[in-house]
């Protein structure tokens, strides 16, 4: 198996594949009404200092996610 | 054609100005979350006959966890045709509500909005071809420009039941089916606003902006509404109102209570609009000669950012400071709007998630965030000793603020979650929904403060002819003394500060205090029981436990920071 990482390890303009939710039904309904899917391909658009939150984007949307909410989102690099 | 039409669609797509253009009613229109929670209701006139139109709140998905989707997804059952305004730019995401509401079964029609952003984004939309897989009509729009819109209301009548059938299980392999099919994207070279959108959300530059963003709005307020005042106001109640209130005051005896409750004392024989205490002096000065300036100057600048998406992005750049008082960064925004009025900011709290978080940002803005009434009086207060004495007063505000939100992250019970938020590109304003927030937050504050200061200033009077003004101030006397410095009469301005802040900065006035003493009056001031319309809408948001908690929380405050502010104070100024 490929190895994974969360997405808060990401540096700024790092390109990831989502592979898993680590969280229940509401975190992953949270993260999939926003439109975060399994394959969804993020790209780290900016991070902020001491723990912040992460800003990624995909297609045309960006958003902001809380460092512990980033923490539990993992990614295969690409 | 169907008589109860339904606007559904994700937040930031432009679903209120779609809705705004269709039916031309008041609604608000906004970046941020949380504003549309309100339904908004119109009329859509077309062809000699009206159709009711629903705005639905922006809502996420159709399998209901919170109350706007619940409210949403029973509306959608009850609408006879669903327009869902979708964002062009963003199809991949937008078609996965598009599944959704086929799944409704209903009559429905595609708003393909913001198409004119594609072209400088470099997508293309085969259109013809997204209608025919979807089997709806999908029109182009441009809300913002008004592209579109007629063309939208004309094809309403094509509006029908999908026949497109998908495994709800393998909704996004579909979706990526779809947008393989009608999408193309090339690639662009950054715009210049792109770049700036890049820049306002990484810290190293980010913090920057946000600093200057907020100096200038600051200094902006005051620019503005200190012109109001002086090229307008003034000239108007000094050379206008005030000869006539002369005239009035002269055909009224003296010593009448008409005279008195209108007018108000004569100062050095004068009617002096700080002082005089009458309905038609200081109670009509005060709201609209000045406080209404800085009101209005406030609220257009914090549309203006609102609009524009900068918002979200405050939200982001303030959020690990916001997680020292156990809230995330986008608290910030019922916080910012209590600058302007503390009842708006304190009914924002809905947008937040937890009791905890609405509990702390209620507590924080009713004690230490100081609304424009009150911030007008402090600059005529202590205007005069420069930055220093307003400067002492703010500082002081955020140490409480940082200290307060420190103990109650620790000792409220409850979760506090983490920031989650759509940052959407800037956009240029829709003026018109622009103009009528900014009225509608004017009204508002006019709604609220007439009424108040005109009771206010009566029951000043009133309570002024009966002596209870004078059996308080000599209760209090000693204790006032002791642990703030200040004479037992202040006591007065803290009372009426209850009904209205902007008042009791007029009671002030006739004390003549010393520098230090002007001071701790304002920060105490500042933080004692907010207003009583604020304090009604805390009950309304907390309930009466909470609200009794958090009255509990002000009084200490405002009796350990008013004491060891004389304290400090009396040791640097010896």
């Amino acid at each position: 198996m490929e190895s994974t990482l969360p997405v808060n390890t990401l540096a700024e303009g790092d390109k990831g594949e989502i592979t898993s939710f680590e969280g229940g039904f509401f975190f992953r309904k949270k993260l999939e009404e926003m439109g975060f899917h399994i394959g969804t391909t993020i790209t780290i658009v900016a991070r902020q200092w001491m723990s912040g939150p992460v800003i990624v984007r995909f297609e045309n949307t960006e958003v902001a996610i809380g460092f512990n909410m980033a923490k539990r989102i993992r990614v295969k690099r690409v | 054609m169907s008589s109860r039409i339904i606007l559904a669609g994700y937040p930031n797509v432009g679903k209120s100005v779609v809705f705004n253009r269709l039916t031309g009613m008041d609604v608000i229109s906004s970046n941020y979350p949380g504003t549309t929670i309100e339904i908004a209701r119109g009329f859509l006139k077309w062809e000699g006959e009206r159709y009711e139109m629903i705005d639905l709140p922006g809502f996420y998905s159709l399998e209901p966890t919170c109350k706007a989707e619940e409210i949403a997804v029973k509306l959608i059952r009850e609408g006879d045709l669903i327009v869902q305004v979708v964002n062009a730019t963003n199809l991949e995401r937008n078609l996965n509500l598009t599944l959704q509401l086929i799944q409704q079964r209903k009559p429905m029609l595609i708003a393909l909005n913001m198409f004119d952003e594609t072209k400088q984004k470099g997508i293309d939309i085969d259109v013809a071809k997204l209608e025919q897989i979807l089997d709806l009509p999908v029109v182009p729009t441009s809300a913002l420009t008004g592209e579109g819109i007629k063309e939208l209301v004309t094809r309403m009548k094509e509006a029908r039941v999908s026949h497109y059938h998908f495994e709800d299980a393998q909704r996004w392999n579909e979706i990526g089916k779809i947008t393989g099919q009608v999408q193309v994207i090339h690639p662009q070279h950054r715009s210049y606003l792109e770049r700036l959108q890049h820049a306002s959300v990484r810290p190293i530059t980010g913090i920057p902006i946000l600093v200057v963003v907020l100096f200038l709005m600051f200094t902006l307020i005051r620019v503005i509404g200190e012109g109001l005042i002086d090229l307008l106001l003034d000239p108007f109640f000094e050379k206008m109102w005030k000869p006539l209130m002369t005239t009035l005051s002269a055909r009224l005896s003296h010593q009448s209570l008409l005279h008195d409750l209108l007018i108000g004392d004569l100062i050095g024989g004068e009617i002096d609009f700080g002082q005089s205490f009458g309905l038609l002096t200081t109670g009509l000065h005060v709201t609209f000669g000045a406080v209404l300036p800085y009101v209005l100057a406030f609220f257009t600048l914090l549309s203006v950012l609102e609009d524009t998406g900068y918002l979200p992005r405050v939200a982001v750049m303030v959020d690990n400071l916001m997680h020292k008082v156990g809230l995330h960064g986008l608290s910030i925004i019922p916080m910012l709007l209590g600058f302007g009025c503390n009842v708006p900011g304190t009914m924002a709290t809905r947008i937040l998630e937890t009791r905890k978080e609405k509990f702390i940002v209620a507590t924080l803005i009713a004690i230490t965030v100081p609304c424009m009434a009150m911030q007008a009086m402090l600059f005529g207060l202590l205007g005069t000793y420069g930055v220093k004495g307003v400067g002492i007063v703010y500082l002081t505000l955020f140490v409480v603020w940082l200290l307060l939100g420190m103990i109650l992250k620790r000792t409220v019970r409850g979760r506090s979650p983490e920031l989650f938020l759509e940052i959407p590109p800037y956009r240029r304003p829709y003026f018109g929904g622009l103009m009528k927030k900014i009225w509608m937050r004017v009204r508002w504050f006019l709604q609220e403060a007439v009424p108040f200061v005109l009771v206010g200033v009566l029951i000043v009077n009133l309570l002024y002819s009966l002596g209870f003004m004078q059996w308080v101030s000599d209760k209090v006397s000693p204790l006032f003394t002791l642990l703030f410095g200040l004479p037992g009469e202040a006591s007065g301005a803290l009372i009426i500060g209850f009904l209205r802040k902007d008042l009791a900065v007029g009671m002030l006035l006739p004390l003549n205090l010393t520098f230090q003493q002007l001071v701790v009056a304002s920060v105490m001031l500042s933080m004692f029981f907010p207003c009583i319309a604020t304090f009604s809408v805390l009950l309304k948001e907390l309930g009466i436990k909470d609200l009794l908690k958090l009255t509990g929380i002000m009084l200490l405050c405002v009796v350990i920071t008013g004491s060891l502010l004389h304290v400090i104070l009396s040791l640097f100024t010896g």
